[in-house]
């Protein structure tokens, strides 16, 4: 494990903080910047989901020869339909988070776009478990 | 590029070393943590530098100096031509026009003076060329700002391919310049820079032609031209209108470039902290709807830069009254750029590289290793980022300590600890001689 972070529900101050860090290590540690991009763009994703969304969580970066996995196990209402959740442009987040310029709709699709595996856990009411990985190698798939 | 320490240009940033008291405002603003106190003395890592110039700026002791090599010998044998940033037409007060101020350079020994107009003239043709040709990635970053270029280059090399992939306006205007030379003596090139950045750069060209034998900051020419302007001075003012402006002057102020690309809209930020925070958002993947990002490192873009000598603001006030409705447009050169030429040739041919002044080993396991020793290390520190140990912040000294650029006990708070630590052994210790020795001791 490279990094572990700490996230509130509601803390939209401090809204990219983790991935900032993420970005600070990876960096660090000499990874290509097209993959240090498609991992930050995720993290970034999944960073926000957590503080618009669930109570808290906590986001953990694993790096190994073959890739960069990001998990990010949040304690909130859950998402009763993932596959829902997946659709470009669908959103259950409140007016005022709109407002702040989140809850698009197009969080989980980005992750999805941005990584090489993705996967969601999710019970209503207990929380949301998502995974997903970042090869090293550089994939076929566009950046951003 | 920028990787060597030297002498770029003529121009090198060096420490007065009689002048540093070691104090630690230097440490604090560098955006790349490039600076060290080691010895009570400041030292820069030059592969982490991008040439911002916050150091100079920010140095109470004035300690930070731009050194110049002497330039008045070298005109004398004739033939240098100076190409002058738009910058240095708002150094001289509201009585020297455009004009007036290329003949002053004249005076001083230059054989010609030439604005940058034409160079921005095709660099805009250029880059709107490259803006709708489809290959851009958005958000396009400017490159104009070398610093910006830098700081992507060292911090953010994810953003590599954002930049605007077009040789300088400088270094256009050199080639520009060179064409029209051809056959007609040796001729030395300088540019008339407001910046350490824009004197770096001028003898690093990414374009066959596009370099100057030398930078000049508009500094160490300011007393000498100034006292030709005086000189001129009192023949009253030029008629209204006509001599006030030539093209170009509007990229010297911050959303200059922007109008002049002909851009609806554009990001535009400048200082180097706010820099910062915007290729953070752009990192992150926040901006891929913004079309254009006007970056510049310093506030109030290159009238800001550290080698200027008026105030930016003022200086401000004094070019907005001076850009004309003219600005570079199509019509002021009509020339430029004939015979088969378009925006292409200025087009850089290899990507700009990523430096890697950050990266903390070449080998990923090595590193990791590092990595974890640093979040250890860092744990012994009290987060107080004083600076008193010569790094500019724990996690910097944290990072030293495991690179062995420093030892735990440059942190006052280690050492405070450790010495009380000893202070108790030792007293400890002393109890249990005999009296004898402690007799002795007094």
């Amino acid at each position: 494990m490279i990094a572990e972070f700490e996230i509130q529900g509601q803390d939209f101050k401090r809204a990219g903080e983790a991935c900032f860090e993420i970005k600070n290590r990876l960096k660090r540690l000499g990874i290509p910047p097209g993959i240090i991009r498609r991992v930050a763009t995720a993290a970034y994703e999944a960073e926000v989901n957590v503080i618009v969304y669930a109570h808290k969580g906590t986001l953990r970066v694993n790096l190994d020869d073959r890739c960069v996995e990001v998990t990010v196990i949040d304690v909130g209402p859950g998402i009763p339909d993932v596959e829902q959740a997946m659709q470009v442009g669908y959103s259950t987040a409140p007016p005022y988070v709109k407002q702040l310029g989140y809850g698009s709709g197009m969080g989980l699709p980005n992750i999805k776009k941005n990584s090489d595996w993705m996967d969601i856990q999710s019970e209503v009411n207990r929380g949301t478990t998502l995974r997903f990985k970042v090869n090293l190698n550089e994939s076929p798939k566009k950046d951003g | 590029m920028g990787e060597e320490e030297g002498n770029a240009g003529g121009v090198l940033l060096a420490l007065k070393e009689d002048r540093c008291v070691g104090c630690t405002h230097c440490l604090r603003v560098c955006p790349t943590e490039a600076i060290r106190v080691r010895g009570g003395k400041a030292q820069r890592t030059p592969h982490r530098c991008i040439d911002c110039g916050e150091c100079v700026r920010v140095c109470p002791w004035k300690a930070w100096a731009v050194e110049v090599d002497p330039w008045e010998r070298a005109l004398e044998k004739g033939g240098a031509v100076a190409v002058l940033d738009p910058a240095v037409f708002a150094q001289f007060g509201d009585r020297a026009f455009p004009p007036d101020i290329l003949r002053a350079f004249g005076e001083i020994g230059f054989s010609r003076a030439k604005d940058l107009g034409e160079g921005l003239f095709l660099y805009r043709r250029a880059v709107r060329r490259y803006l709708s040709s489809g290959r851009a990635t958005l958000p396009v970053i400017s490159s104009d700002c070398p610093a910006v270029v830098h700081l992507v280059q060292v911090k953010f090399p994810s953003l590599l391919e954002n930049l605007v992939p077009v040789a300088s306006p400088f270094e256009i205007m050199a080639r520009q310049l060179r064409k029209e030379f051809r056959g007609g003596g040796e001729q030395e090139m300088y540019s008339i820079v407001p910046c350490l950045a824009k004197a770096r750069a001028a003898t690093e060209t990414r374009i066959p032609d596009g370099a100057y034998h030398r930078a000049l900051p508009i500094l160490d020419l300011y007393s000498s031209l100034q006292a030709r302007l005086h000189r001129q001075a009192g023949k009253g003012f030029p008629e209204p209108g006509k001599r006030s402006s030539i093209p170009g002057l509007e990229w010297a102020i911050p959303g200059g470039q922007t109008r002049a690309l002909g851009l609806g809209a554009s990001l535009l930020v400048d200082g180097v902290k706010e820099v910062e925070e915007v290729l953070e958002l752009a990192e992150n993947g926040r901006l891929e709807k913004v079309p254009f990002i006007e970056a510049w490192t310093c506030r109030g873009g290159c009238l800001g830069g550290s080698l200027n000598v008026r105030n930016p603001f003022w200086a401000r006030f004094e070019l907005s009254s001076r850009i004309g409705a003219n600005d570079a447009g199509d019509r002021d050169f009509p020339g430029a750029g004939e015979a088969g030429e378009d925006g292409e040739d200025y087009f850089l041919e290899s990507p700009l590289s990523p430096r890697t002044g950050m990266r903390l080993d070449e080998n990923l396991q090595v590193a990791m290793q590092k990595l974890r020793r640093i979040d250890e290390v860092i744990k012994k520190f009290p987060g107080i980022d004083c600076g008193s140990c010569g790094s500019p912040s724990c996690l910097a000294l944290a990072e030293d300590v495991v690179q062995g650029y420093a030892l735990e006990t440059d942190c006052i708070s280690v050492l405070k600890e450790v010495k009380t630590l000893e202070a108790a052994t030792e007293k400890g210790a002393s109890e249990r001689r005999p009296p004898k020795s402690k007799k002795k001791r007094r």
